[in-house]
């Protein structure tokens, strides 16, 4: 192959380029692809949760709409073993169809007992509003993870619960997706939430953590209070 | 009246006074590493399947304005009437080949190259990158990934 300079290479490039139109993206919501290949234009195991398993969230596609607003009550500051913890997502009707996926999981990889109610224990919020009823909710588990996802059918609201086994940090990801309705990824508000969740025993040490550490804690939860409203995310423990 | 450019009418300027300023370029002796001629077949069976699954998003290297980008199914398309799940066309392996073998480029050697030093952590080898997700983490961890390995296979076996 001939050898060429990067100047003429990049020249070819744009050249090659000149009678293509820029790259149109679609949507990627049905839940099927993300296990296939990604040479078959699937995830390629890949959920775009934007936990550490995945790395990536939706944002990656997604772009260019507003950000949703979602409320997440339930998430707690401290973990303790044996304890169910109850989560609920919940987002306005705003003419967009939401679409997430979310994840628990330890530093080892494995979720903590994450359970999504059966489709008749669930609220209708959490159903699709078309076909109304149906189940919007999905989970596919697989080496030690359980995804959740949420496909964009109308649901407003997403209940789960876990329960730690270990004493040792949960990182905590979703990935929200409000779609514009056209069938391609630009116009779509996207909201990433990533919390790690600290095990009872992380970060004191035996005495208890130092008074001047509490001060700083607390002048930490005054500045943060404001500010994690305008990441469109309203963290309710 | 208002003007309705195409996207080819409006890059066609840009893209022959590019061809232009290169062939120049390409005449001076301006001591410019060459791009390595790199393996077509390998790029297609091993390579591409990893920077389609790893590199190609729309917001990242899927965005045709990118110096570096990648083309193919589920991702962005190269041209906008090419069906999402559409398997990658032989144009699209031809610019995401050239688009890949120009971050082959280093005056330090291939294995100093981008493709091989921007999705490594920083600490086994890589430099920044935007790429390096919220968690910190970089696309590859380590130089031993297999699939790292296969980007570096493929790198080291291209010629000067």
């Amino acid at each position: 192959m001939t050898a060429l300079a990067p100047t003429t290479l990049t020249a070819l490039a744009a050249l090659t380029l000149v009678a293509a139109a820029p790259t149109v993206g679609h949507a990627f919501a049905e839940l099927p692809r993300y296990a296939e290949p990604a040479l078959d234009g699937g995830g390629g195991g890949r959920y775009f949760t934007g936990g550490p398993s995945d790395g990536f969230g939706c944002s990656v596609c997604h772009h260019g709409g507003a950000a949703p607003t979602v409320t997440i009550d339930g998430l707690p500051d401290q973990l303790a073993v044996g304890t169910r913890y109850d989560l609920a997502l919940s987002w306005p009707d705003d003419g967009r169809r939401y679409a997430l996926a979310l994840e628990l999981i330890d530093g080892q990889g494995q979720h903590p007992g994450v359970a999504v109610p059966a489709l008749a224990d669930q609220l209708p919020a959490m159903k699709c509003a078309e076909p109304a009823g149906a189940a919007a909710v999905t989970t596919v588990d697989g080496g030690g993870r359980r995804v959740v996802t949420l496909a964009p059918c109308g649901a407003h609201a997403l209940h789960l619960s876990f329960t730690p086994t270990a004493d040792a940090p949960l990182y905590f990801a979703v990935s929200v997706v409000a779609s514009d309705h056209h069938e391609d990824v630009r116009g779509d508000g996207v909201l990433e939430v990533r919390r790690t969740l600290n095990a009872s025993s992380g970060g004191c040490s035996a005495g208890g953590p130092a008074p001047g550490a509490l001060v700083a804690l607390a002048a930490l939860g005054l500045w943060w209070r404001p500010r994690r409203r305008r990441d469109g995310i309203a963290v309710r423990t | 009246m208002q003007s309705t450019l195409t996207n080819a009418e409006r890059w066609l300027p840009r893209a022959l006074i590019a061809a232009l300023v290169a062939a120049v370029a390409c005449t001076l002796p301006d001591g410019n590493p060459a791009v390595p001629a790199a393996d077509p077949a390998v790029f297609r069976d091993e390579v591409y399947p990893i920077l389609i699954a790893d590199c190609g998003f729309n917001v990242c290297h899927g965005d045709p304005t990118r110096a570096f980008a990648v083309f193919g199914p589920g991702r962005g398309r190269l041209r906008a009437d090419t069906d999402l799940d559409a398997p990658v066309t032989a144009e699209e392996l031809a610019v995401t080949f050239t688009r890949a073998r120009s971050m082959l480029v280093s005056r330090d050697g291939v294995q100093h190259a981008p493709l091989l030093r921007k999705p490594l952590a920083i600490d086994d080898g890589g430099v920044r990158h935007g790429g390096t997700d919220a968690w910190g983490n970089a696309i590859y961890a380590k130089k031993t990934n297999a699939r790292f390995q296969v980007l570096v296979a493929w790198a080291l076996a291209a010629t000067p």
